[in-house]
Formats: C-alpha cells, sequence, structure tokens
C-alpha cells in the first residue's frame, strides 16, 4: 500500500499521539474523544467512545473539561484518541513525558495491556530506556538520526554478560590491579572513579572474591545489565561484548 | 472522509467555543442600543433630518419605521460586522496549531484538502448564521417595534421613496448581497489564519487590510483608481444597490426597478471569485504546510 495513495485508507488502521496530546481545552473528554472518533469514518457509537474512555481509566471523568485534567489524564485521554477506532497499529511518541511516577506506571501498564491483551502492535518511541525496556518486545536504537542496532530486546540484552559498576575505598588501586590480571581484557573506560568491568554472569562472584583478597572494601559492586547501559555502550562506542 | 461529517465537526468546535457567542451578543447588543435610542428619541432626530424636505414637501406617515430602521442599522454595522467575523474564521487553522491539535486532526484518516474546505463551510456558515441573526434583529425586530410603512432614504442630492409592498424582497436581496461580502471577509481571515500560530495575526491583519483598501478607496488618484475595481472593499456596499429604484417618464418609481442591476451583479461578481480564490489558496497553502505544533 502507498501512503501517498491510500493515505485514508492506512490511516484507519492507525492510531497515534505525537509527543503529548493537545486537545481542545473547552470540550469535555467525552466530547474530545467524539469529536476525534467522527473523524475516524467509521460508524463508533456513544457505548463504543465510553468503553474507550473506561479502558483508559477516564470514564468517571468523562464529563468534565479537559482543561481542568491534570497531565496524565491528558495523556490518557490522548491514547484513547489514538485507540477510539480499533486500529491495529498505535504509534506513542513520548507517551509518558512530563508524567508523575505513578502516571508512567499507568501509562506503562496500558501499553502492556493494549499489546498483552488487545493484541496490538504499539510502536513506541521513547527516551526513558527504562521504561521500554519493560514494554518492548523488540527494539530499534537511533543516535543522531542513524539507526545503531535492531532486534528482540531478550536477545540484544544477554542475561548471559553483565557490565559490572564496583566502587570501592580505593578505586584508582582497583583499576590498576585488575588491568595487570586475568580481568584486564574486561576492563572499561569510565568518565568517573567508577570501576567498569564486562563479564560474564557465573565470574561475578569470583571478581567479588578477588577484590576482598586484595584488601579492597567494596561499597557496591551493581549489574547494569540494562538497556540504558547498553545504549550507552553503544553510543560512546565501548560496546558490550 | 465525507465532507459533511468534517463540516458537521467543525461547526461543533465552532459553536462549543464562548467566543463565538461574543458576536452574537455584540450585534444583539448595539442592534438594540440603536433602536432603544431611536425610540427615545427619534422624532427629533427625524425632524432635523427632514428639515429641509419639509419645507418643499408635506411628509405624512410613519416615516421613522422599521424599514428605515434596518437600513440604519446595516449601513453603520456592516463595517464593524468583519471584526466579528475574522474573530472565528481567523482562528480556524491558528487556533488548532495554537492549541496544538492540527497535529492530531492529521493523524486521522482526513485529507489536507477535505479538512481544509470542511473548515472554510463551517466557518461561512458561521458567517451566514450571524447575518440572520442580524437580519433578525436589524429587520424583524424593528418592525416589530416600530412599525412598517414606505421607506424614504435620504441621500446628498435626493429622496428616495420605496413602497412598502417593494421593501421586502430588496432586503433579501441585500442581504444575500452582504453575506458574498461577509463571506469574502471570512475567507480572507480564514487564508490568513494558515499562516499563524495564534489568532491574533489573522484578525488584525483582516482588519488591517481592510482598512487599507477602504482608505484606497476614498482617496481619488489615478494610480489607486486603477486597483480599485479589483478591491474586495470597493465592493463590500454593493448591497445598498439595491435600495436604488429606477423611475419613469412621470418620476414615478417602477415597482421592483434596481436602478443599475449589472453594477450590483459585477460587484457580487467580484466578492464571489474573492471567495473561490481565497478558498483555492487556502487548500494550496495547506497542502504544503509543515505541521510543526
Amino acid at each position: 500500500m502507498s501512503i501517498e495513495k491510500e493515505r485514508e485508507k492506512i490511516l484507519q488502521q492507525v492510531g497515534a499521539v505525537v509527543e503529548k496530546p493537545d486537545l481542545y481545552r473547552y470540550m469535555t473528554g467525552y466530547e474530545n474523544l467524539n469529536v476525534f472518533a467522527r473523524l475516524s469514518n467509521k460508524n463508533i457509537s456513544k457505548a463504543e467512545v465510553m468503553k474507550c474512555l473506561e479502558m483508559v481509566g477516564l470514564d468517571k471523568r468523562a464529563k468534565d473539561p479537559v482543561r481542568v485534567y491534570s497531565q496524565g489524564m491528558k495523556q490518557r485521554l490522548g491514547i484513547a484518541v489514538a485507540l477510539v477506532h480499533n486500529p491495529s497499529l498505535i504509534i506513542l511518541d513520548e507517551p509518558t513525558n512530563g508524567l508523575d511516577p505513578q502516571g508512567i506506571a499507568d501509562i506503562r501498564n496500558l501499553i502492556l495491556m493494549l499489546s498483552k491483551e488487545q493484541k496490538k502492535t504499539v510502536l513506541v518511541s521513547s527516551h526513558l530506556l527504562t521504561e521500554m525496556e519493560q514494554v518492548a518486545d523488540s527494539m530499534v536504537i537511533i543516535n543522531k538520526g542513524k539507526k545503531l542496532v535492531e532486534g528482540r530486546v531478550n536477545e540484544l540484552l544477554n542475561p548471559d554478560k553483565v557490565r559490572l559498576e564496583i566502587i570501592t575505598d580505593n578505586n584508582a588501586l582497583v583499576k590498576s590491579l585488575l588491568a595487570n590480571s586475568g580481568w584486564a581484557k574486561g576492563l572499561r573506560n569510565s568518565p568517573d572513579q567508577k570501576v567498569l568491568v564486562d563479564t560474564t554472569a557465573e565470574a561475578v562472584p569470583l571478581l567479588a572474591k578477588y577484590l576482598i583478597e586484595q584488601n579492597i572494601g567494596i561499597s557496591s559492586l551493581r549489574s547494569m545489565n540494562s538497556l540504558e547501559a547498553y545504549f550507552l555502550s553503544l553510543t560512546s562506542g565501548n560496546e558490550v561484548e | 472522509m465525507r465532507l459533511s461529517s468534517i463540516v458537521y465537526i467543525e461547526l461543533y468546535k465552532i459553536f462549543r467555543k464562548p467566543r463565538t457567542y461574543i458576536a452574537f451578543g455584540a450585534i444583539a447588543a448595539i442592534v438594540g442600543l440603536i433602536q432603544l435610542g431611536f425610540y427615545a428619541d427619534g422624532e427629533s432626530y427625524m425632524k432635523f433630518g427632514m428639515q429641509s424636505l419639509s419645507d418643499s414637501f408635506d411628509v405624512n406617515g410613519n416615516i421613522m419605521n422599521g424599514y428605515l430602521m434596518a437600513f440604519i442599522i446595516l449601513q453603520t454595522l456592516l463595517v464593524h460586522v468583519p471584526l466579528l467575523i475574522a474573530l472565528v474564521a481567523g482562528d480556524m487553522i491558528s487556533g488548532e496549531a495554537n492549541q496544538g491539535t492540527l497535529r492530531l486532526l492529521l493523524t486521522k484518516p482526513v485529507s489536507r484538502a477535505n479538512l481544509i474546505t470542511g473548515k472554510f463551510i463551517a466557518s461561512s456558515i458561521y458567517t451566514i448564521v450571524l447575518l440572520l441573526w442580524m437580519a433578525v434583529w436589524a429587520l424583524a425586530i424593528s418592525i416589530l417595534i416600530f412599525g412598517a410603512d414606505d421607506m424614504l432614504i435620504m441621500k446628498s442630492d435626493m429622496v428616495t421613496q420605496i413602497l412598502a409592498s417593494d421593501v421586502m424582497w430588496r432586503y433579501v436581496a441585500a442581504f444575500v448581497f452582504a453575506a458574498l461580502a461577509m463571506l469574502a471577509v471570512s475567507a480572507l481571515s480564514f487564508f490568513l489564519s494558515i499562516f499563524a500560530e495564534n489568532s491574533i495575526g489573522p484578525i488584525m491583519a483582516t482588519m488591517s487590510i481592510i482598512i487599507v483598501f477602504t482608505i484606497l478607496n476614498t482617496l481619488d488618484l489615478p494610480i489607486f483608481n486603477m486597483v480599485k475595481p479589483y478591491l474586495f472593499t470597493s465592493h463590500m456596499l454593493g448591497w445598498k444597490g439595491f435600495f436604488d429604484v429606477t423611475v419613469n417618464e412621470n418620476n414615478e418609481q417602477i415597482t421592483g426597478s434596481v436602478e443599475n442591476l449589472p453594477a450590483v451583479l459585477l460587484s457580487a461578481g467580484v466578492l464571489f471569485l474573492h471567495i473561490i480564490g481565497f478558498l483555492f489558496a487556502s487548500i494550496l497553502v495547506f497542502k504544503r504546510k509543515d505541521i510543526l505544533s
């Protein structure tokens, strides 16, 4: 299908929220959703509109004007606008922007419900990598407009390989010890005084034991096997093996 | 997507906005004030106005009737109504851009050309409804208050008397013409709203253009005289032509006549071309517009 020739047909199958959902402040939540439902070129009943509001948890505030909605409620109403015509693809651009922790959790649960229960394809663009890690099955990392990597999240974030962040009572000494030992290959540059080591999950206890044997006082030993760590490793050129 | 659905949605949005009712309130208030003024003090005003005439003629009957009132009101108000029209038409696109809803609208299965045409039709319907509202207040309520009789229009060099039975159709025609004139203003304001991110700009720009063009019309200089026939403001007061009647060889009014109908029709044609021109220009510009907000 060509977006140029069959734009309307394609957009009937797509629902989108671009960055922040800007809605008509002088209308109620229900009226807003009803306006966008009518624009979707499908016969959508009042009951279906209300059901959509219920899905995003706004059914009890449907008659309130949008100007009194919190940022999180607006965000949820925006997602309802994207969902109201029952599209198969939902595009959400920075859906958790400006939300409090509860709002972020609500949106996360909503995305998971749409994906797992309603079997929708949800495409999320976000800078909040910890959030993405919790909801995404597949990902594409783009840096400065260039695609760096694409694949299944569980394959890219291999749990067998970890990056350790170590904080001790003498980080400089630890770096020197590791550089002159069998751990030298995994030692990574760190912009601050922390010690970064790439290794396998099985080798973590051995490394801890080695440091204790060298009379190093360990304050913190943390696995950074996260999407954020992976992204940073990609963008700083220090790719995880 | 069906155009009628877009028009319905846009009308719904227009009439849900509080600012829409400012124009209706303003017209009711201004017309009401004029009627109150004439009701309280109209007789002495008319006596003063008729002074020169009563020296030569014996004028009987209800001179200050509803028809004359409507003429006075239209003459006064049609200069200011463009501002009230621009208030809504100038907000049609810029208001959406300002709220950020334009981007969300365009994620829906609606073509840009249809969206802009639907919005244009909706703002045109608002303009026509506003004029109907004005007609009710200026004509119907004036007739209720002041009654109906022959209409006497005083001009600088002559007096025109139109029989009561020959007036109503002239008002219908005058309001149709006024609708064309106001639609041209609405179309201009709508076109300007595509370029703006808030509605103040297009409203101010519309009024500025009307003021500048009106000033050009009053300046009798050859360089301006060349462009005057092409300015829509030169034709906006063409509705008055329906109240110029033709007389026979006995200097009696010919019922149903209009003195210079071709000139009135030409003015209507120029206004219509402006409306169509602004609509097509709006579609062309909007199709290329980069929707950033």
